[in-house]
């Protein structure tokens, strides 16, 4: 059983890959000057303070295209595909982890901790 | 005189010396609010007196009785009225109480357990036992202004004192002054030492030389050879285990040093005629308490009292006076570049219409110094020597012709030093202060800036007012100083006892007059950065050093919560301050981490929340910069900020974010706030 700081600092882990896997779909294609400001994690971050149930159901979505993209890679066995496939592996073992606990209280340690884990 | 008499108890009374004569000349108690004390109050106070009784005589019932005594407001006269309270019932004693509703009414119901602790102690109800028992007067005994008129015998102390005080007042009785004369009690336990030092001993020589103009009281000590005990509050600590030999010669005591063979304090024997007189168990307590002095680092002269514990034996009373050879501050008055001497010189500069000799203020401090205080009421300075209770050092403090009031409310504050210190006001702008730069009149005129001169001013006025000058305007100059932490630093340096308390007085005041300026380093506030005002930044090396001598080394606290809170919080500023110049934004806004440093002090984990919140936008931009610039060239170089601050939210990881805060913890924020680069 996690703890619910362990529980908040998880979430920030899985909000910094999320992140990871968005900003390798722009560097496998060179499109730099595309990348957005806000990325996906931090984009669902504010979500996931609120809400994590929400949140994680949010970043589900935000970043169904990215971990297809990285399953796409794994399949073609491209010259990159070994990085993309631990990247996607990472994300996804996490965010199976994190489903299975998300009844969380959400107080201001809670939030403290997502956001402090993000960022490091 | 009145006055005089007031400020003097009153003076006596801050500093904790067992004495009270509170003279309330202008508020008389309202009917039936707080008549009674609380038992916090009762503190053992008044103990002057000539002739001791010895206490074990008393009788432990005779305790119990006369121990009532409360004053009556109605009648124009004080009147002290002692009764037994355990002969009444409850509803008796309630009448009795409520019958002088108007009156101040102080009662002590002794314990059966704190009466042998009584015992070893002299108070106020032994002198009123010993009297009522030297009158044979068992029953409850009133002593109205007649009966003290009519009283015969006058050999006794407290006639005397009362017949004086009733003397003196009854002059003023005109102008409706009126004296509650009351008495309280208070059981420290001295059990350890058994003897009482007392360490106020200047004021107690200024009490006496005022009493003894006035022919109040006679309390000479050298010449009749009459004792005068005074019992003040020693605090007493564990005794070490080195402690200094005392060796008698003839009428002499020496004390010694382990290290050193020379004698650092000489230790007079006034009393007795002869040092044989003295016995062992006596010289054995002089040696605890010279012990305990010597190791407290007193200065100054001291009063010793020991009686036999048996009570058996009725013993003499030692009276032994310790007289330090050299004191610190003799030193440092002879140094020209001492604070002292800064201190007076800095005073008379300021008053340049007065010619005063220095020579002569010179003399006059290091006769305060010595022990006889300088009080004058016909020049225009006054002297006063302070010495803190405990382990503090003596403090002088002059002050031009002050208000009575001002005087005795200040006279708290220089006794008890920070203690006492109430909040203090910011005002925005000095409107009186007309300068020529327009910037400065934008800049006094501006309703929301803190003032950070003002602010100085008012914490420097408070500073100057504690550490003598009152009643003085401080100059308004461009050489205006700020607060010389480093002095008042000095002033506590050696003295473990006060870190402590220093480290309060830091994370009180100086904290955030340091944020302030860092703040305004962070927002480039040009004003601030023109001119001499970088000596303020001189407080995180005084902090340092303050930390290094709690014991707290850089090593430590360099990755504690606290500093590394403060830390991220420059760096949040910082970061912001990057993206904004990243983005081409020549005006900031107030910059984040400055925004909400002030709530970290209260409530960091709140304070962290907002941080957090609001600086997302910025924070993401600077991470997604550095993550692009990482995936074009292989080297992060820009936003290294961010680095800096992702590295402390590492360190961070590991530590719960505390709800509260100590002092310590908010002066490790201040410094990592500061020193954050």
């Amino acid at each position: 059983m996690l703890n619910n700081v362990e529980f908040a600092k998880k979430i920030g882990l899985l909000l910094k890959l999320s992140d990871e896997l968005h900003l390798f779909y722009y560097e496998s294609y060179k499109r730099f000057s595309m990348i957005p400001k806000m990325l996906c994690g931090g984009d669902s971050l504010n979500i996931f303070i609120s809400n994590p149930k929400k949140g994680l159901k949010y970043l589900k979505e935000r970043s169904i295209p990215f971990v297809n993209f990285c399953d796409a890679k794994r399949k073609q066995q491209t010259d990159d595909w070994k990085v993309a496939y631990g990247k996607l592996k990472r994300f996804l073992d996490l965010f199976d982890e994190v489903e299975q606990v998300i009844d969380y209280n959400v107080d201001i340690v809670f939030e403290n901790n997502v956001m402090l884990s993000y960022f490091n | 005189m009145l006055n005089e008499f007031m400020a003097i108890s009153k003076e006596m009374r801050s500093i904790g010396l067992g004495s009270d004569l509170l003279l309330h000349s202008m508020i008389q108690p309202s009917p039936g609010s707080n008549s009674l004390l609380k038992k916090e109050d009762y503190r053992f106070k008044i103990l002057l007196y000539k002739n001791r009784v010895d206490v074990s005589q008393i009788d432990h019932d005779t305790w119990s009785k006369y121990m009532y005594i409360y004053q009556d407001s109605k009648n124009q006269f004080p009147i002290i009225k002692i009764t037994n309270p355990y002969e009444m019932n409850e509803n008796q004693q309630k009448k009795f109480i409520d019958s002088d509703s108007g009156g101040l009414c102080f009662s002590k119901m002794l314990d059966k357990k704190n009466k042998e602790i009584l015992r070893k102690f002299s108070s106020v109800a032994d002198l009123f036992c010993s009297f009522l028992i030297r009158n044979k007067k068992t029953e409850p005994f009133f002593i109205t202004t007649e009966r003290l008129n009519n009283l015969k015998e006058k050999d006794g102390f407290l006639e005397d004192l009362l017949t004086k005080i009733y003397c003196l007042f009854s002059k003023e009785h005109k102008s409706k002054f009126w004296l509650p004369f009351y008495i309280t009690f208070d059981i420290p336990d001295y059990s350890e030492l058994g003897v009482y030092p007392l360490n106020h001993s200047s004021t107690f020589e200024a009490i006496s030389d005022a009493l003894n103009k006035k022919d109040l009281l006679n309390l000479s000590t050298n010449k009749t050879g009459t004792n005068v005990d005074i019992f003040g509050n020693p605090c007493i600590e564990s005794v070490a285990h080195k402690f200094p030999k005392l060796s008698v010669k003839g009428n002499k005591f020496f004390l010694y040093s382990r290290n050193q063979q020379t004698p650092c304090y000489k230790a007079y024997n006034v009393n007795a005629q002869n040092a044989c007189m003295i016995s062992e168990e006596s010289k054995q307590m002089i040696t605890k308490t010279a012990k305990f002095l010597f190791q407290n680092k007193f200065e100054g002269i001291y009063w010793f009292i020991h009686t036999n514990k048996s009570g058996k034996k009725q013993e003499k009373i030692v009276t032994v006076v310790f007289v330090p050879v050299e004191t610190e501050l003799q030193k440092k008055l002879s140094d020209s570049k001492s604070f002292l001497c800064r201190g007076i010189a800095k005073k008379y500069g300021e008053s340049p219409n007065k010619e005063i000799n220095v020579s002569q203020e010179s003399k006059d401090v290091i006769l305060a110094l010595k022990g006889s205080i300088a009080y004058k009421e016909n020049k225009n300075s006054y002297i006063f020597s302070f010495s803190i209770p405990g382990n503090g050092p003596s403090r002088m403090v002059y002050t031009s012709v002050v208000p009575m009031h001002e005087l005795v409310e200040s006279s708290e504050r220089w006794s008890l030093g920070w203690e006492n210190y109430d909040s203090f006001f910011i005002k925005n702008g000095d409107k009186k202060d007309k300068s020529k730069d327009v910037k400065n009149k934008e800049y006094y005129n501006s309703s929301k800036s803190i003032d950070i001169e003002n602010f100085c001013r008012v914490i420097n006025k408070r500073w100057n007012r504690r550490a003598g000058v009152v009643g003085n305007k401080i100059e308004k100059d461009n050489t205006f100083d700020f607060i010389h932490i480093e002095d008042v630093f000095n002033i506590f340096r050696g003295n473990k006892q006060y870190l402590n308390k220093t480290s309060e007085i830091l994370a009180y005041n100086h904290i955030y007059l340091l944020i302030d300026v860092v703040n305004r380093l962070h927002n480039k506030d040009s004003l601030f950065l023109n001119g001499t005002r970088f000596d303020i930044l001189k407080i995180p090396i005084v902090i340092s050093e303050l930390l290094y001598q709690m014991g707290i080394y850089k090593e430590s606290y360099n990755e504690s919560a606290s500093y590394l809170l403060g830390s991220l919080f420059a760096f949040a500023n910082k970061v912001q301050k990057d993206v904004l110049v990243a983005n081409e934004k020549t005006k900031f806004p107030r910059l984040i981490g400055s925004e909400y440093i002030y709530t970290l002090l209260e409530n960091p984990v709140k304070a962290v929340n907002l941080l957090m919140r609001h600086s997302i936008v910025y924070l993401s931009e600077a991470k997604i910069c550095r993550m692009k610039e990482y995936a074009t060239n292989g080297k992060c170089e820009t936003h290294y900020n961010y680095f800096c601050l992702s590295k402390t939210l590492e360190k961070l990881k590991n530590f719960d974010i505390p709800n509260k805060l100590e002092n310590i913890d908010k002066i490790l924020i201040a410094l990592g706030y500061f020193l954050s680069k």
